[in-house]
């Protein structure tokens, strides 16, 4: 045991300054014996157990309180089942749309040949006079047929 | 009040006041801090402190957090209490960590409670804060006891009667530099008086 009536030390001098500083402030910003430190902490302790004040613990509370965020609202489950089926249902749309997509379109369902164009064909065939008539035919079909295609595609 | 806390009576009690705080009442968040705030800073947060402001700060900073996270506590068939004690724990080395920024004095002492069964947080104990106190209180006599005089003196003028330095070094009729002198030793000697006669167990996470 240090006898008291021994001489400081530099150091023991400066460590007792920064103890008392500490003990009265409650800050030590050049740091404290903690030894000393703790022991003293624990004789405050002792004096009452550590009560925490009803007043003061109330202002306590309502610091918290006033710095927190509200809690995130918590889903109920029948909310989260009806949301992951909305996904599920969502996810299968959106395959069924892609899938479409990328498949071929169907084929255009063409107009058959009218009984004119292959009579005007069979009529040019025996003999020239009649290749006008064979001409209007096709040029009619043509359009037709283009008139389908264009309905069809869109082009 | 001699409770355990895991006892189904208390987590229904808790349950209840969980679900309507997660619901965004605080009454009842009020409820369970008014249960378990006396205990979490008698027990836990001075203790890893040593400084009964910044374990008020902790304090308020636990159940904050606790308030914004209710969400992720899980009943488990454990009390909320050792939640909210794993938070103040955390909150407590936040605050060690950053004591070079803000020059905060302080200093755990769990390491000199833990042989009284002051450590850890008991919950069959929890209740009896008072009860602890005394036992505390009596450890302190039996080592003042044992110091010298002067020492105690010192002790006794500063902590017991909280006088004031100046008051002190004059009661002892010493100047001010020589009583900060001789408190410090006297701290010192009542430390190592401690850890003779109650001990001293090796110290775990803070301070």
């Amino acid at each position: 045991m240090t006898l008291d009536d021994e001489e400081p030390t530099a150091e023991e001098l400066e460590e007792a300054e920064r103890l008392a500083r500490a003990l009265e402030r409650g800050h030590a910003p050049g740091g404290a014996p903690e030894d000393a430190l703790a022991a003293a902490a624990l004789l405050r302790f002792a004096k009452d157990g550590g009560a925490l004040e009803e007043e003061r613990g109330q202002r306590i509370l309502e610091d918290a309180l006033a710095g927190a965020r509200p809690p995130p609202a918590r889903p109920r489950l029948r909310f989260t089942l009806l949301g992951l089926l909305g996904l599920a249902a969502a996810g299968a749309a959106s395959v069924v749309l892609v899938q479409r997509g990328q498949t071929p379109e169907g084929e255009a369902s063409l107009p058959a040949p009218p009984r004119e164009l292959l009579e005007a064909q069979l009529a040019a065939a025996n003999g020239p006079s009649s290749l006008a008539a064979l001409d209007d035919e096709t040029a009619r079909y043509r359009g037709a047929v283009y008139a389908k295609l264009r309905e069809r595609y869109g082009k | 009040m001699n409770e355990d806390l895991n006892r189904p009576e208390r987590l229904r009690w808790e349950a209840e006041r969980v679900a309507r705080a997660r619901a965004g009442d605080r009454g009842a968040f009020a409820e369970i801090y008014r249960a378990y705030a006396p205990g979490l800073f008698a027990r836990v947060l001075l203790p890893k402190l040593g400084n009964r402001e910044a374990a008020e700060d902790a304090l308020a900073e636990t159940f904050r957090t606790a308030f914004e996270r209710l969400d992720g506590f899980e009943e488990r068939g454990v009390s909320l209490f050792f939640w909210l004690s794993r938070i103040a724990t955390n909150k407590a080395l936040d605050m060690h960590r950053a004591r070079a920024t803000t020059g905060r004095a302080l200093a755990s002492f769990e390491s000199l409670l833990a042989p009284l069964g002051e450590g850890p947080p008991d919950p069959d104990e929890l209740f009896e804060l008072r009860g602890n106190a005394m036992r505390v209180k009596k450890a302190v006599e039996d080592v003042l006891a044992r110091l010298n005089p002067r020492y105690r003196r010192a002790i006794e003028l500063r902590f017991v009667e909280e006088q004031t330095r100046e008051e002190c070094a004059l009661a002892l009729d010493v100047k001010l530099g020589t009583f900060d002198v001789l408190l410090l030793r006297a701290l010192r000697a009542f430390r190592k008086e401690w850890t003779a006669v109650v001990g001293e167990e090796t110290p775990r996470d803070s301070g």
